[in-house]
This record gives C-alpha cells, sequence and structure tokens, in this order.
C-alpha cells in the first residue's frame, strides 16, 4: 500500500513528451458551465456538448459560445475559466499527489480565460501560450484576453495605442490579478513572465498588465489595467446580478435566469460608447488612473449604474489551431 | 478539510470506499443541475490515485452546487489557509447562481483578502444596489480598504 501511494502521478506532457506508466488521460473536471460549451474529445474527434463533472483529458479541445462559461477545475486545483467565443486546449499537466506538485500548460487560441493556480501548481512550471505570446506563471491569478476580445478590452484602456500593427487574430492582453504582496495567510505573491519575440516582460503587482499586439511583436511596457478596461474581463469572465447588469444584459436575463453575466455579446464598445454606457466606461477609467483610490468604489458603482460595463464581441475566426509545442507562441 | 486529511492517510482501498460513501450523501444536498449524473467518461487508463483524487474534485464540485455547502466548502478552504481555492469555489457557484448577494460578498471579501483589491471592489460595486448590512459593511471596508467617503454610496443604496 506504501508503494501505492507513493508512486509519482505523471499525466502526460505535451506532444513531445514521455508517458509514464502510470501515464492518464483525465487532467480534471468541468465544473461549472453555462450555456453552450463543446469540448472536441482527442481520440475520436467528435465535438460534444460539455457537461458539469464531465472528466477533462489531455488535449481536449474546449470551444465556448457566446454568453457561454466554463469553468474547469484540474487535479491540483488549479482553475481555468472559460470565457464565451474562445478556444483552449490543456496541454500539458503533470501532478505529483505525494509532494502536491503539479505543472500546467494551457494554450488560449481566442477569447478570454482566468486561471488560478492550486496549491499545489504554485511550486511548479505553469505556463499559458497564446498565438503571440508564452506566459509563465508562478503561483497566480491571471488573466487574459486573445483576438478580438484583446482588442476590445485594449480599446478601453486610456493611453494604449491601438494602432495598424494589432492584429485581431493574435493580440493578446495579459493581466495579473494576484496574489499580490499584502494578501494574507500566507498566499504567496504572484508572478508573471510574458515573453513575445524574445522579449520577456515581468509582472509581479496585481491590477499590472502588458499587451502584445501581434504575433512577432514584442510585448509592451506594463501598465496599470484601468477599471473600464477591467470592466471589459469582468463583463467575459465573472457574472452579474441582473439588477447591476447593463440594459442588454438585463434584456436577455428574461430569456435565461443564467445568461445574465455575459449577454448582450452583439454590442461591441464602440457601437455602445455614445449613450450612457460608454460615459459609465468612462466613469470607471476616470475612477482608476494609475490605480484604484479614493472614490474608485463610486466610480464603478457610477458605470454600473450607467450600464457602461459592456459586454464585448468577439467575432474571430473559428478556425482550429492544433498545438503540439509548450513554449513557442501558437499559431492562429 | 478534515474528511480531505482523513481520507488521504487511509490506505488507496479505504480512500476509494470512503469516497464512494460520501458521494451519494453529497449528491443529496446537490442542485439538480449538479447530480444528473457522475462522469461516465472515466478512463481505465488513469492511476488509481486519478481515480481518487476525481472522487474527491466530483464532491467539492458537487458540495459547490448550493449556496449554503458552497459557502461552507469556501470556509474550510479558508480556515485551510486556501484563498485561492475558496476565490475559486465562489466564482464557481456565481456562474451558474449570479443573483446571490451573499456568495457575492464573500467572493468579493475573499479577492481583497488575496490582494486584487480592484476586483473586489468590482464585485461589491455590483451588489451595493442592495445595500450591505453594517457588519457586512465593516468587513467590505476593512479586507477592500475602501474610503469612508465611498462607504455611504454601498449602504444607503
Amino acid at each position: 500500500m506504501r508503494n501505492f501511494r507513493n508512486r509519482n502521478i505523471a499525466i502526460l506532457v505535451s506532444g513531445t513528451m514521455i508517458a509514464s506508466p502510470l501515464m492518464a488521460q483525465t487532467v480534471g473536471m468541468n465544473s461549472a458551465v453555462r450555456n453552450n460549451v463543446e469540448v472536441q474529445q482527442t481520440a475520436t474527434g467528435a465535438a460534444q456538448k460539455a457537461r458539469i463533472r464531465q472528466h477533462v483529458k489531455m488535449r481536449n479541445v474546449v470551444t465556448t459560445a457566446a454568453a457561454s462559461t466554463l469553468q474547469i477545475t484540474l487535479l491540483d486545483r488549479s482553475s481555468l475559466t472559460v470565457g464565451p467565443n474562445a478556444r483552449l486546449t490543456v496541454n500539458r499537466f503533470v501532478y505529483d499527489p505525494k509532494t502536491k506538485s503539479s505543472s500546467v500548460g494551457t494554450t488560449l487560441v481566442k477569447g478570454t480565460l482566468r486561471f488560478l493556480s492550486g496549491k499545489s501548481a504554485r511550486g511548479g512550471r505553469n505556463s499559458i501560450n497564446t498565438p503571440a505570446a508564452s506566459i509563465g506563471i508562478r503561483g497566480t491569478m491571471v488573466e487574459l484576453a486573445v483576438g478580438e476580445d484583446a482588442v476590445t478590452i485594449g480599446k478601453l484602456q486610456p493611453g494604449l495605442v491601438m494602432g495598424g500593427n494589432v492584429d485581431p487574430q493574435t493580440a493578446s492582453l495579459i493581466v495579473l490579478r494576484g496574489p499580490g504582496p499584502k494578501a494574507q495567510l500566507g498566499e504567496k505573491s504572484g508572478i508573471i513572465d510574458v515573453t513575445a519575440a524574445g522579449k520577456t516582460v515581468t509582472i509581479t503587482q496585481p491590477g499590472m498588465a502588458v499587451f502584445v499586439p501581434s504575433l512577432g511583436a514584442a510585448p509592451s511596457a506594463p501598465f496599470q489595467l484601468s477599471n473600464g478596461a477591467y470592466g471589459g474581463f469582468d463583463n467575459m469572465l465573472r457574472t452579474t446580478p441582473s439588477a447591476s447588469a447593463p440594459a442588454s444584459q438585463q434584456s436577455s436575463s428574461q430569456q435565461s435566469p443564467s445568461q445574465n453575466a455575459t449577454s448582450g455579446n452583439t454590442a461591441t464598445s464602440t457601437s455602445t460608447a455614445g449613450s450612457g454606457s460608454g460615459a459609465g466606461a468612462a466613469g470607471a477609467a476616470a475612477g482608476t488612473g494609475a490605480g484604484i483610490g479614493s472614490g474608485a468604489v463610486a466610480g464603478i458603482l457610477g458605470a454600473l449604474a450607467a450600464g457602461g460595463l459592456v459586454a464585448a464581441t468577439s467575432t474571430g475566426s473559428d478556425d482550429p489551431v492544433e498545438v503540439e509545442e509548450e513554449d513557442p507562441p501558437v499559431s492562429p | 478539510m478534515n474528511i480531505r486529511k482523513n481520507i488521504l492517510n487511509k490506505s488507496a482501498g479505504a480512500w476509494l470506499f470512503c469516497c464512494a460513501a460520501l458521494l451519494p450523501g453529497m449528491l443529496l444536498v446537490s442542485g439538480n443541475a449538479a447530480a444528473q449524473s457522475v462522469d461516465d467518461t472515466a478512463d481505465p487508463l488513469d492511476a488509481p490515485e486519478v481515480q481518487a483524487e476525481l472522487l474527491l474534485l466530483d464532491a467539492e464540485v458537487v458540495e459547490s452546487s448550493t449556496e449554503q455547502t458552497a459557502l461552507q466548502l469556501a470556509a474550510r478552504q479558508i480556515e485551510n489557509k486556501d484563498l485561492s481555492g475558496a476565490a475559486t469555489t465562489l466564482e464557481r457557484y456565481l456562474i451558474t447562481d449570479p443573483e446571490s448577494s451573499v456568495v457575492r460578498v464573500e467572493y468579493a471579501i475573499t479577492l481583497c483578502r488575496l490582494d486584487d483589491l480592484q476586483a473586489g471592489r468590482f464585485e461589491v460595486a455590483k451588489i451595493a444596489e442592495n445595500g450591505l448590512d453594517q457588519p457586512t459593511a465593516d468587513r467590505v471596508q476593512t479586507e477592500c480598504q475602501i474610503a469612508a467617503s465611498d462607504m455611504p454610496a454601498l449602504k444607503n443604496r
């Protein structure tokens, strides 16, 4: 029995890695599913509607539809919250239950993703690849937007230049959410390394972000994510009660009580900017500047009241991307 | 977490037995969505340790499916100094029940305790429409470091 317990579990490493006698295909479980999410099974290639408590296998391809969300919890208790119109693959997962150490590798081809390291993953080598960047993660909470979503959210960030070099297929926006240096109960501070075009930018402060405009472009200098841009992530990755949701979300919530958080995906930030939502987003952004200070909550309240935290559109290509390698950026 | 600790201290056979014994009880307290079925795609190639871990994870997912049990799980995780785990649990519940103010306020406070003040304050703002009772408002103000001048906006709504 001792031998049984002492055996390490090596769960399939990405395409080129070796297999262990204890290799397993299962890396975790769908822990929350909202609306339309499909999982393409590795073995059969067939896409199936995702179900809660369904096991997630190595290299399954997850695809979410509009106003849809999936939370995957891995065996090491890392969690992946996948926003609407996204495509994601877990392509590396190594977990040793004896030492509680693990290593996770994920690829986000498009859409938005929130990653929280599990307790056992915090000392491991975790990474997320996008078409334009590789993000090395050291025990942290991180959020990403790729493709159209990155462009949409980027437009809500004051001062972020969205010039001609921005590629709506590969653009990537990455923000460190925490834990910050003042996190409680011994939670270690999170750090991310964003590498693109041979340049690496390290972020150590929560709320700081980096934008990579296209494949082959270097990451921007780190900047403090504004409340307006945060609102873009929030709309895609978190839920909002109907009383606080923008009008477009409230109308959608009448169709289904569980759809109100990320609905309204047909409205772009640009198209709604002329109404109260634009004012709200501006108010939220103005509430931050270089961070959150006094008056920030009032600014957020104003933004919510004005419906300013608009849902974003993601209309990027649905072309699948095969990802074999962990380290280099993926191709769209 | 005591259950988890006990399980980990048992032999693998007992581990699996305990997990299997726990699940029906968890199902009784779970919501309809989570109680649909245990996954039918279990891979026989998975190591016994993986299968045992999946049973534990399954129990956590089921426990996250009602407001009361999700809060209980998050509280246990915080007791075990796992703030990130608690945030995941509360986030999981809110995906399927965005209207739960009691879960959202705990989620907000947990984010602030992880020193993600921006996210925590956003979650607070979302429930401000309902107003906060004084003890909750005090916790929010302390953990999320909200300026006193902003608090009336939360409490008077």
